[in-house]
């Protein structure tokens, strides 16, 4: 098991602390941000979208120090591989807000359009002045989008390093948040002019390249939960890792068969002989007796596999035994 | 960062002094000069309503006209543009919010055993007819 954890180099061990800073920075931003966004959104539902949307990219940056935090916890009794997977599940998590964010906004700009809903934006007084609201949300919309830009592009060669795709799908949260942000400035201008459809229009133009983004995150984040070939951190293609270890370790030679998987940012990879089980139907039968169907695969340890093979029998042989006498016991009562 | 603030701020103001926003149904043009057609959504005007209702028709030096008509007709003519304004003891919270286009305050109006804050109703989205009506509407604290 120990060898499951072993100390990471210590660049990478630098850059996952490095994008833990940077995503505690992302947070930082974001809360002013949605704290600014709030005190100018009056009734307007045009930024209630947009502030709303802002709430919604605090979530990968949660969950990205969340599974930094337990992915390299020791195995327990009740998680004997570890925690490496909590990766797979945040970046599922985060992919899944990214796409809600999008599907939100098109739904949003969608309907507003359909239904010409004319967005209502009325005044508010500062130093005794009654100003436009919408004078206040273009500066407002300004501040917002200069963080994300700077931050995601901090992210993104980060990301691709450490292969995190927590970190990348944030990174894209961040792209969607600056790109909403450009967006909303240009449909208050229009509003402002007179153009009621300007900022619908905006919203759910920016809206399809979010939905695209969070479309291709979710497939992927699917693929490692079902344990699919593991997947570049950018793109839907496997990734060339996974196909390095598969061609090193044999994989393609006849009679062999390499299978590699991810968990998390972690790599695991099974080499067994192509036409054989890695366990005999009878020794599992010996084993979970009618639930014999159940067990499908036995990895053994390749630095022992006689040991490890030579114990699995005379384990297989005493279960046969006491397997045996638990049936008859069983048909007494 | 002074000097970029400055220029922000007096941008926003220098823009806020000029005729934007606009409205997309022309509501200010049509009024300014002209006929505030208003409906009135209570039995009779008070003191309240009446004030703000002065110091609008006075802004666009236009004449008021009360149209008659039930709360629901009249909402139905707002969201058509066939009147102007809505007015008459309609709280923040109100039913229509979604409707129509909400003023700030400018007093309160008790609804059953609460005070709630008065507003009127215009057409929505008409932002520049919205936004010069905010302006002389009375101020309360």
């Amino acid at each position: 098991m120990s060898n499951q954890h072993p100390s990471l180099p210590e660049v990478i061990e630098a850059d996952i602390r490095r994008a833990t800073r940077l995503e505690y920075w992302t947070l930082f931003w974001l809360a002013t941000i949605i704290g600014a966004m709030y005190l100018v959104t009056g009734s307007s539902q045009a930024m209630k979208t947009a502030w709303i949307e802002d709430c919604l990219s605090l979530v990968p940056p949660l969950l990205f120090i969340l599974a930094a935090k337990i992915e390299r916890r020791p195995p327990t009794r009740h998680f004997p591989y570890g925690f490496h997977r909590v990766g797979s599940l945040a970046f599922f998590g985060a992919a899944c807000a990214l796409l809600a964010m999008g599907a939100f906004l098109l739904f949003e700009a969608c309907s507003a359009l359909v239904t010409q809903e004319h967005p209502t934006i009325g005044t508010v007084a500062i130093f005794g002045e009654r100003i436009w609201l919408g004078w206040l949300m273009i500066p407002t919309l300004a501040y917002s989008v200069i963080a994300p830009v700077i931050l995601g592009r901090m992210k993104r060669p980060l990301a691709r390093r450490i292969n995190d795709k927590i970190l990348h799908t944030d990174a894209d949260m961040n792209a969607a948040d600056w790109h909403t942000g450009l967006a909303g400035i240009l449909g208050i201008a229009g509003i402002a002019f007179g153009y009621w459809w300007a900022d619908s229009l905006a919203a759910g133009v920016i809206s399809l390249s979010i939905v695209k983004d969070g479309w291709r995150n979710s497939r992927v984040a699917i693929a490692e939960l079902l344990d699919g070939a593991p997947r570049a951190v950018d793109s839907t293609d496997i990734s060339r890792d996974a196909e390095r270890i598969a061609a090193g370790l044999g994989g393609g030679h006849p009679g062999i068969d390499v299978r590699v998987r991810e968990t998390g940012r972690y790599m695991r990879a099974a080499v067994t002989a192509a036409d054989r089980d890695t366990m005999g139907q009878e020794e599992a039968e010996a084993i979970l007796g009618e639930n014999a169907w159940r067990l499908i695969e036995v990895s053994v340890s390749v630095d022992a596999p006689q040991g490890a093979m030579r114990e699995a029998k005379s384990m297989v042989d005493t279960q046969r035994k006491s397997g045996c006498d638990a049936v008859k016991g069983d048909g007494d009562q | 960062m002074r000097t970029p603030l400055c220029l922000l701020l007096s941008l926003i103001l220098s823009l806020s002094g000029c005729s934007l926003p606009k409205d997309p149904e022309s509501t200010s043009e049509r009024v300014q000069g002209g006929t505030l057609r208003i409906g009135l959504l209570s039995q009779r005007m008070d003191a309240t309503d009446q004030a703000a209702l002065d110091a609008v028709a006075e802004a666009f030096s236009a004449s008021p006209d009360i149209v008659d008509g039930s709360v629901h007709q009249l909402i139905s003519m707002l969201e058509k543009g066939e009147i102007d304004i809505a007015i008459g003891g309609i709280p923040a919270d109100t039913p229509f919010g979604e409707q129509v286009g909400l003023s700030r305050s400018y007093g309160t109006v008790a609804i059953g055993d609460e005070e709630r804050m008065r507003v009127l109703a215009v057409r929505k989205g008409e932002n520049g007819f919205l936004t010069r009506i905010e302006k002389v509407l009375p101020e309360h604290e």
